[in-house]
């Protein structure tokens, strides 16, 4: 009781974020029935009551789509990129802020970050449209290789060379913007830490090792296992805008596959089933991630 | 008594001003061909000679957007869904992530795994629609602002940088007699305005830039925000076979390069103020008290 | 400071609570007088409420109607969810691709005894051979829009003439000359022959004796993944394609990189159409800014091995209005529709008055008086929901394809092959649950799979497994029932 006494404030506090998830993050999963039913929109007096209406088929609606090959190509592919992209993406916004953080001059810092933030405002199909630009056979890229007397390389339509086209061109994209959460945590580093540490003989190089890389340790913790689960339902946009059918082989996700055999049908049963299957698989891999971390760090996100 | 630097440091610090040097300028030269053919003629752009600099500068790409009328009110709803929603969603998402940040918290790891398991685990569109349907939200610009007001991914960045506030500032404030209330209003949040500011640009830049929901909830004209305007605009002059388009001597890669600039040009703005709150040594005074 | 958190948080709190009113369609019942109709159309870029075709409109009808368009993104699905969640919307305009999943979800009227009743116009000027699209079981559910004089032809292939000229190159006639024509131009300039973003092209396609996607062969009808001479005209295509005759940039190419390449000189010859995705009234003028003594010469479709030539030609229903079952006043929408049709107003709809919006010169052909044409009646189509299927090319094609010289005359050379075209034998065929299902979804993997054979991706000794895959895919199901239709129609 003297607990309550002291610490009701913490669940008054907390009330309105559990209201909002309880209205619009719960309530709604009532729609997760969609995955095992044949869901039809019109099947009762509205939508809503069509779910309970509808006819119940088990895991039906599943084994259909994992009995495609494409399918399991697709979620094949999916984890590489996925991974590919966990792998090379992760440690670049890090080193970024560590970077800009080293920049003495306060208005060149503040430029260059304000610079390598701006492309996370430009849709994909933009982003697309730049890409392809440079990286057609007769762009940019590609001249510049024939005047060093290379082959040319078809970046977009080269299965194994247009996965790195899509780490690419997230890097170019995202790096900056998801570097902000890494300068924030930088930034409200305590100063008597570097002193401290620069007393003892410590180069910028040595600080940023044993000051910088420890203090952000909490964030980037927390970053890898939300990251984590976000592989599956990552950048399918980005996939759309950008392949093409001769590099299905190797970039076709789940998503995009989705996309594909949805075309013309409204089958709604499909987008839930194989979001649902995302979901669940996204979940283990967070977990899955936050065990990593406690096992490596002693720190975890939950 | 000072070791040697060697190598180390100096090698370091010229990587430091390349690697982000080198990152801005490959972003940079795309946005400015983009805002180059925004303000370049159809002919010009079609021709693909807008390299850097516009060719036949032409304001009618931006007079197409402006002129129809709709553009100011679509600015201003999306001025009021970003205030607002931020507001909001800084304020809600820090009330939640306070408690969840202290160990004492009874039922404090299933709160967590909750969090967790809403982030991961959603229905889709459609349980989405129907429920801002029954809700009464259809085609209100509150339709924006709810359904997506709390992340579990800014609540946990939030959560993280409260665990790792010092512990002595609380328990300063108990020893005084104060409750939770006083620590997180008068000490804590006044603490975190590097990872407030950080999580209120994200909120902002997502009410900012989605259109998604507008597309979905929104069905007056008048209720739209800036980026669905945009992005139909775009979408429309896409449209085939249309012998009646009302799409004249305006290029459409042209459209779509000022429709870029008018969505990018209000971030570059914002960016610089939030900026203010990244400065080194907020935490220093507060612990010496 | 405190304080003002404290207040301003639950301030916030409380705003939120009055979380804004629902403004759901609206069914307004002014008293005593018409009520006032939803009409919900696809999206378009301007606003209904400042067209002056709105005004006309309710003078003419007598009803006021509140326009809600859909987005530009999965406007089926969030129609979809508007009416199955009981949005009171009482005229829809569709695109026949949505029809049959409406119809099989029971969303919509029959429309039989309203025509009967209320609808003469629309029954003297629509052509009844139309409302087989829009029949389901014996119901009719949907007023199609169409033509009775079908379009003409869309695409069309455009060379260079100038630079065939300086090169002593012949315009091609046949696929061997065509052949020969891309190598000269590729030898001796250097440049891409040929650019597009489509694997098929009917231009080409004609040799091999190929135009629509159903056709007769031996009286049955075989779509075409199974039509002779596919499988030619893909060898065909990845010959050109694996000695660089056509750009390698096909898979990637969106119509913004084929404009360029042809408005700068980097491809010799281009798809071209009178419609948007190759605006002709941007690209021509670019086109001679950038070369003076620029020309271009549209060829006629190739000969095939018989010296015939074919097109297909755009012919049918190209959409349909629509009446949700939710709908409280079919009656009324059934009223205005028809009053659209009656002959003088629909021709003041579509085209306006003479002498204010057009004038007729002496061959009788009408010409639009700019800019008061495209003022007034630019955007007709969208908010007029019906139009005379006898009457299209007078009051919809004609003025419209004239909004600009450099269109029209495309326009005017595509027609040339006209004479060439074929019009598909299902293109009056209703729609089905099959159709629907397979269709769209068929054609985008066959679209994959021409692009993935012609560039080479996969190997030509893959076809004939690529068939068997689109069989099961749904392919079967659709020949079959396409079949049973023909046979118990013809």
């Amino acid at each position: 009781m003297k607990y309550l006494r002291k610490a009701w404030p913490l669940y008054i506090l907390m009330l309105p974020a559990l209201l909002y998830t309880i209205v619009f993050k719960l309530l709604p999963l009532y729609g997760l029935g969609i995955a095992f039913k044949d869901y039809s929109l019109f099947n009762g007096r509205d939508a809503v009551d069509a779910i309970a209406a509808s006819e119940f088929v088990g895991l039906d609606n599943f084994r259909k789509i994992f009995s495609e090959p494409e399918f399991l190509k697709a979620l094949a592919n999916t984890f590489i990129i996925g991974a590919l992209k966990l792998v090379i993406l992760f440690p670049l916004p890090i080193l970024l802020a560590l970077f800009i953080n080293e920049i003495k001059q306060r208005h060149l810092k503040s430029c260059l970050q304000t610079i390598c933030y701006l492309p996370h405002f430009f849709s994909w199909v933009v982003v697309a449209g730049i890409f392809f630009n440079i990286l057609s056979t007769s762009g940019l890229v590609n001249s510049f290789l024939q005047m060093l007397g290379l082959d040319k390389i078809n970046f977009l339509m080269n299965g194994k060379v247009f996965r790195w086209v899509l780490v690419v061109s997230d890097a170019w994209k995202e790096t900056g913007f998801s570097a902000i959460v890494y300068i924030a945590a930088i930034s409200s580093i305590s100063t008597t830490l570097y002193e401290a540490a620069e007393i003892d003989g410590a180069g910028r190089f040595d600080r940023m090792l044993h000051v910088t890389l420890p203090q952000l340790t909490p964030s980037i913790v927390i970053m890898f296992i939300l990251k984590t689960g976000k592989i599956l339902e990552e950048n399918y946009q980005q996939i759309l805008v950008m392949y093409n059918p001769v590099v299905y082989e190797t970039a076709d996700v789940i998503q995009t596959y989705v996309y594909r055999m949805g075309i013309g049908q409204m089958d709604y049963t499909l987008g839930v089933t194989v979001g649902l299957f995302n979901s669940i698989i996204s979940f283990a891999l967070v977990l899955l991630a936050n065990l990593l971390c406690k096992l490596i760090t002693g720190r975890t996100a939950i | 008594m000072k070791k040697p630097r060697g190598f180390k440091d100096p090698a370091y610090v010229i990587v430091s001003y390349l690697f982000p040097i080198i990152l801005a300028i490959i972003i940079l030269i795309p946005f400015l061909n983009v805002s180059a053919k925004s303000f370049s003629s159809s002919s010009a752009i079609v021709s693909g000679s807008v390299f850097f600099h516009p060719i036949g500068f032409d304001l009618s790409n931006y007079s197409y957007i402006l002129d129809t009328g709709l553009f100011g009110k679509a600015f201003a709803n999306s001025v009021f869904v970003v205030i607002v929603g931020t507001l909001l969603s800084v304020m809600t998402t820090a009330m939640v992530a306070y408690p969840l940040s202290k160990k004492e918290l009874k039922c404090g790891k299933f709160f967590n795994y909750l969090y967790l398991f809403t982030m991961v685990f959603t229905a889709g569109m459609i349980p989405d629609y129907l429920l801002v349907r029954k809700l009464g939200l259809s085609d209100s610009l509150w339709s924006l602002i709810l359904p997506g007001m709390i992340w579990t991914y800014n609540m946990l960045i939030l959560k993280s940088y409260f665990e790792a506030l010092p512990q002595e500032v609380e328990e300063s404030v108990f020893v005084d007699g104060g409750g939770y209330f006083c620590c997180f209003f008068n000490f804590v949040l006044p603490l975190s305005k590097a990872s407030l500011a950080s999580v209120a640009l994200f909120y902002g830049v997502s009410y900012w830039t989605d259109y998604t929901k507008a597309m979905l909830y929104i069905t007056s004209q008048d209720k739209k925000p800036l980026q669905l305007f945009l992005y139909e605009i775009i979408a429309q002059g896409a449209v085939s076979g249309d012998m009646s388009s009302s799409f004249t001597l305006v290029s459409a890669e042209g459209v779509k390069c000022a429709t870029i600039v008018l969505s990018i040009v209000p971030m570059l703005l914002v960016y610089p103020f939030i900026q203010r709150f990244f400065t080194a040594g907020m935490l220093l005074g507060a612990v010496k008290e | 400071m405190k304080k003002v958190y404290a207040i301003c948080t639950l301030l916030l709190l409380a705003l939120s609570a009055f979380a804004g009113g629902s403004q759901e369609v609206q069914t307004v019942e002014p008293e005593g007088g018409k009520p006032v109709l939803n009409y919900v159309y696809s999206n378009v870029a301007f606003n209904p409420e400042e067209e002056p075709i709105k005004d006309v409109l309710e003078e003419v009808t007598g009803y006021e109607v509140k326009y809600n368009m859909l987005p530009a993104e999965n406007p089926a699905m969030k129609l979809n969810l508007e009416l199955a969640s009981g949005s009171k919307y009482d005229i829809v305009r569709i695109s026949t691709d949505w029809f049959a999943n409406l119809v099989a979800q029971n969303a919509l009227l029959p429309l039989n005894d309203l025509i009967d009743q209320y609808g003469p116009n629309i029954k003297a000027h629509i052509n009844p051979e139309f409302f087989a699209s829009t029949t389901v079981n014996g119901n009719i559910y949907g007023i199609p829009n169409g033509t009775a004089n079908p379009y003409g032809v869309y695409w069309g292939i455009a060379f260079r003439q100038d630079i065939l000229d300086e090169y002593g190159i012949t315009l091609p006639n046949d696929l061997d000359s065509f052949t020969e024509c891309l190598r000269q131009i590729k030898e001796k300039t250097g440049l891409i022959p040929l650019t597009t973003t489509e694997p098929l092209v009917d231009h080409i396609m004609s040799a091999f004796s190929l135009s629509t996607y159903a056709r007769e062969e031996n009286g049955r009808i075989v779509l075409r993944p199974q039509q002779e001479g596919m499988y030619e005209y893909l060898e065909y295509m990845n010959s050109l394609y694996e000695e660089g005759l056509i750009d390698t940039d096909l898979p990637i190419n969106k119509k913004e990189n084929v404009q360029e390449k042809f408005v700068s000189g980097q491809a010799a010859a281009c798809l071209i159409t009178y419609g948007s995705e190759t605006p002709m009234e941007v690209m021509l003028p670019a086109l001679r800014a950038n070369f003076l003594d620029a020309e271009l010469s549209y060829i006629l479709p190739l000969k095939n091995s018989d010296g015939e030539r074919q097109v297909s030609q755009l012919a049918g229903v190209t959409d349909m209005v629509v009446i949700p079952v939710s709908s409280e006043h079919a009656v009324d929408v059934i009223k205005y529709l028809d009053s659209t049709l009656i002959p003088e107003n629909s021709k003041l709809l579509a085209i306006g008055e003479e002498g204010v919006h057009y004038t007729v010169d002496e061959s009788g052909a009408k010409i639009p008086i700019l800019p008061k044409f495209f003022e007034d009646r630019g955007n007709s189509w969208w908010l007029v929901p019906l139009n005379d299927s006898y009457e299209f090319s007078n009051y919809w094609a004609e003025l419209r394809i004239r909004k600009n010289e450099d269109v029209f005359s495309t326009f005017k050379e595509l027609s040339k092959s006209a004479e060439f075209g074929r019009i598909d034998p299902t293109a009056y065929m209703p729609l089905t649950e099959v159709r629907t299902e397979y269709e769209a979804k068929l054609k985008n993997m066959e679209r994959d799979y021409y692009i993935q054979i012609i560039c080479g991706a996969v190997p030509l000794s893959d076809y004939d497994a690529f068939v068997q895959r689109w069989l099961d895919a749904g392919g079967q199901e659709l020949t079959d029932e396409i079949n049973d239709w023909y046979s118990s129609n013809n």
